[in-house]
């Protein structure tokens, strides 16, 4: 009788729990969101020359595990060519890894791209999307086959692009001839050009479909500007601006917001765009210095991604303290003593947890019941 | 060797062989009271906050001064024990494992508020999402939880040689004899595991303390990083500090004398113990009142127009009574029951006055100075709806269920600790005289 009050209380609670209305049932997702499903519409084959124009690709992407944002285009020529254009905020090197759905298996074809000492760097390989490593087509054999690889910058950002041949003569290649639909995922090397290097992260693998027809998205543009400030002093208000194609504002739409820091991209949570399609971040700061600072709309309801990457430099108070929105290569936000010291203090609370429990359980190991104990074992050994 | 424990009083072990049938009704009781609870939350998750009391100007109502009140009475449990065994005081024995019970207990409570003053729970997840390490909200939960896991290995540690002594002595059901053996698993009582244990629990009193400290500085924190007339003062820290170990201490003198009187510990537990914390909890009201006329007499002094607003929402406003009933009631008239009434019908009526008196004091804080105007907007006035009342009934039957249901799986007094003593722990039954100073 005992025995069954507890099952009965747990059958009862078990029984609330799975026929009881979900009062935390799911909530809607917001509509601008992208779902990670990606159709690549036939276009004319956009200008490969490292800059992105509106209406050049029909479809993009933004991952925001990696921050990268992914054009896609195809056409309908015998090589079917697949155009890609990556907006990378790293300056190591970025990958483009595909492979079509039918023989998927986690091995990947991989384009890799960077841009060191003024030369752009293009490897066309062979790998696994979970191991962050990729091995050189021509050094298994075939060929490289990508095609017109152009780089070029916007804001603080680097532009790649380049075509990959779908019905490529090469044997590593050959598995991408399939009419699809694809996978696709996106990878980084945080700081290391050299392509041979381990990615610092892989992105989730996204279905990509190539389409007979349909309707490209929409353009849309993001930029970044300083508010105006009577005080240089003040902490600086940046303004993000979300336009259309048209130059028409898009209210009423969430942006993400990013800051470098020591341990990769912060993100500094979402901001909601105004009647005139702006929305404001504010920014404090905790010291001079040269940060990258980035925005990302992620699309949807038929527009595009975009994405802005600037970086804010903010003068040493002696210097007047002002700040600036510019270019080239930001720093990023160190983690401070203070911050570095309250770390330790907690990390050594909990070390000191450990110990007082494991001086406990390691005095309370029983030796397994017929196991010669560590005497016996030595003297057997001896 | 276990064959070599001595035998334990039947007293300690009673609760865990027998359970009446009024402790049956006690427990329906506060499940049906924490039931009813459940059920307004989930009617707060469905409707939104909209159907509790809080606005755009008091965000924070019942919910946040319920945290701090859980987050205080927490702390005497911790600090009795830790601070009594490092001093050695052999008296302690007795009411260690009580005290850190209800800390166990009350944080296991508290933990559970800001989850209820979201509108969206599942919006928790932003905390580690986008947390900064800049915020106080941030520092809160890793000390919250910092110290919940302390609380409940220092609870745990000291159980483990009572959990074999229960597996060995009492006839249990293959649920609570499998939770005996799994929590007690390779305890022989040998010398070498005893030495083990004392140095492990002795690092943890030493590690436990500072924590503790740390935690309510921190939930203290939240209101005073934040520029607001009330708040922004540095006396907070250490009077938030003061006030959770008042609350903490009256809070474990009410434990001691329930479950003296429900398990008949009157052996163990005695009036010397009653007199004892009866005596610091009567030093801790002087330091509470103490910081709370630092706190209003520095404010009116100033009379900057903020503060004066602040002063009379407070003395004058709609929640006067609660005020005036907290500084006379819950302090001043603890401070002569403990004075002159010292017996333990005294002591705890003073508990009783203290934990009411240190609630209103938590909602006094959070509640009136959120309803001051920072800028040039209309006044606003609190008024908690039935949601809000059933789930901090809930939270006060919860947390004596849990202890309730606690002292059915464990032993309420540390046995073997008790055992170890060199002296009886307690005066032999000291007969219960009136001290009238």
């Amino acid at each position: 009788m005992r025995a069954l009050i507890p099952s009965l209380i747990a059958a009862a609670v078990l029984t609330v729990l799975l026929v009881a209305p979900g009062p935390l049932s799911p909530v809607q997702r917001a509509a601008a969101w992208h779902e990670g499903a990606v159709k690549c519409y036939p276009q004319g084959g956009p200008v490969s020359d490292g800059t992105i124009a509106p209406g050049e690709y029909g479809e993009n992407f933004f991952d925001g595990a990696t921050k990268l944002l992914v054009f896609v285009s195809c056409d309908r020529s015998p090589s079917r060519l697949l155009h890609v254009g990556i907006v990378s905020p790293w300056s190591g090197w970025v990958g483009f890894l595909m492979q079509a759905s039918d023989v998927w298996n986690g091995s990947v074809n991989e384009v890799r791209v960077s841009y060191a000492s003024g030369a752009l760097q293009v490897m066309d390989g062979y790998g696994n999307v979970s191991e962050g490593m990729t091995t050189p087509d021509s050094a298994l054999g075939g060929s490289s086959d990508v095609m017109n690889a152009t780089t070029g910058t916007t804001g603080a950002a680097r532009v790649y692009e380049f075509t990959i041949p779908l019905r490529s003569s090469d044997r590593y290649d050959s598995q991408l001839q399939s009419l699809g639909p694809f996978y696709f995922a996106l990878a980084y090397s945080a700081s290391e050009a050299d392509l041979t290097m381990q990615a610092t992260a892989i992105s989730e693998v996204h279905p990509i479909s190539l389409e007979t027809a349909g309707t490209p998205g929409g353009w849309t543009d993001l930029e970044f500007s300083l508010a105006p400030s009577s005080d240089p002093r003040e902490k600086p208000t940046m303004l993000v601006s979300l336009r259309d194609d048209r130059g028409y504002p898009i209210p009423s739409t969430q942006v993400e917001t990013f800051v470098g820091t020591a341990f990769g991209f912060f993100d500094a949570g979402p901001v909601v765009t105004n009647e005139q399609g702006v929305a404001q971040v504010t920014y404090v700061p905790r010291g001079s210095g040269r940060f990258l600072i980035g925005a990302a709309y992620t699309g949807g309801l038929g527009l595009l991604s975009s994405v802005a990457w600037r970086v804010l430099t903010v003068g040493s108070s002696a210097e007047g303290g002002d700040f600036q929105l510019g270019f080239g290569d930001g720093g990023t936000v160190e983690l401070r003593p203070v911050e570095a010291l309250i770390v330790v203090a907690v990390m050594s609370v909990w070390a000191t947890y450990a110990y007082a429990f494991f001086v406990v359980r390691l005095s309370m190991r029983q030796p397994r019941t017929g196991a010669p104990s560590r005497d016996k074992q030595f003297s057997r050994w001896k | 060797m276990a064959g070599d424990e001595p035998a334990t009083d039947p007293v300690l072990l009673e609760p865990l062989r027998r359970t009446t049938w009024r402790f049956y009704g006690l427990v329906a009781a506060l499940a049906a009271v924490v039931a009813w609870g459940a059920y307004a939350y989930s009617w707060q998750v469905r409707n939104g906050l909209s159907v509790t009391g809080l606005t755009d100007r008091v965000s924070w109502g019942l919910y946040i001064s319920n945290l701090v009140f859980f987050i205080g009475i927490s702390y005497g449990g911790t600090l009795i024990s830790a601070i009594l065994r490092i001093m050695h005081a052999e008296w302690r024995r007795p009411i260690t494992r009580l005290a850190e019970t209800t800390t166990v207990m009350a944080l296991l409570v508290a933990a559970l508020f800001p989850l209820f003053d979201l509108g969206r729970p599942d919006r928790m997840q932003y905390l580690f999402m986008y947390g900064r390490i800049e915020s106080p909200i941030v520092w809160d939960f890793v000390g919250i939880a910092t110290y919940l896991v302390g609380a409940l290995l220092y609870l745990y540690l000291p159980l483990i040689p009572d959990l074999a002594a229960v597996n060995r002595e009492v006839r249990v059901g293959r649920l609570r004899a499998f939770l005996y053996r799994f929590l007690g698993r390779g305890w022989t009582g040998s010398r070498a595991q005893k030495k083990s244990l004392e140095r492990a629990i002795g690092i943890m009193a030493i590690a436990i303390i500072p924590v503790a400290i740390s935690v309510h500085t921190v939930l203290s924190w939240i209101f005073a990083m934040t520029l607001r007339v009330g708040w922004h003062t540095a006396i907070f820290g250490p009077y938030f500090v003061g006030g959770a170990i008042f609350s903490g201490v009256a809070t474990v003198i009410l434990a001691m004398a329930l479950f003296r009187r429900g398990y008949h510990l009157e052996k163990y537990i005695t009036v010397r113990h009653f007199r004892s914390l009866g005596a610091l909890l009567l030093v801790l009201d002087l330091v509470v009142i103490y910081f709370t006329v630092s706190e209003y007499l520095t404010a009116a002094y100033g009379a900057e127009s903020q503060d004066v607003l602040w002063l009379q929402v407070l003395s004058r406003g709609p929640y006067a009574y609660l005020f005036w009933l907290m500084l006379g009631g819950g302090f001043i008239l603890p401070a002569i029951l403990l004075t002159f009434r010292r017996t333990v019908a005294g002591i705890v009526v003073s508990a009783v006055l203290v934990n009411v008196a240190m609630w209103l004091e938590r909602f006094l804080i959070v509640v009136p100075t959120m309803m001051t105007p920072q800028m040039g907007f209309s006044w606003n006035v609190y008024t908690p709806t039935w949601v809000e009342w059933s789930i901090t009934a809930a939270a006060f039957a919860g947390f004596a269920l849990l202890c309730a249901v606690s002292s059915k799986l464990f032993p309420i007094v540390s046995m073997w600790e008790v055992g170890e003593a060199a002296v009886p722990a307690g005066e032999p039954q000291a007969a219960e005289e009136e001290v009238t100073a």
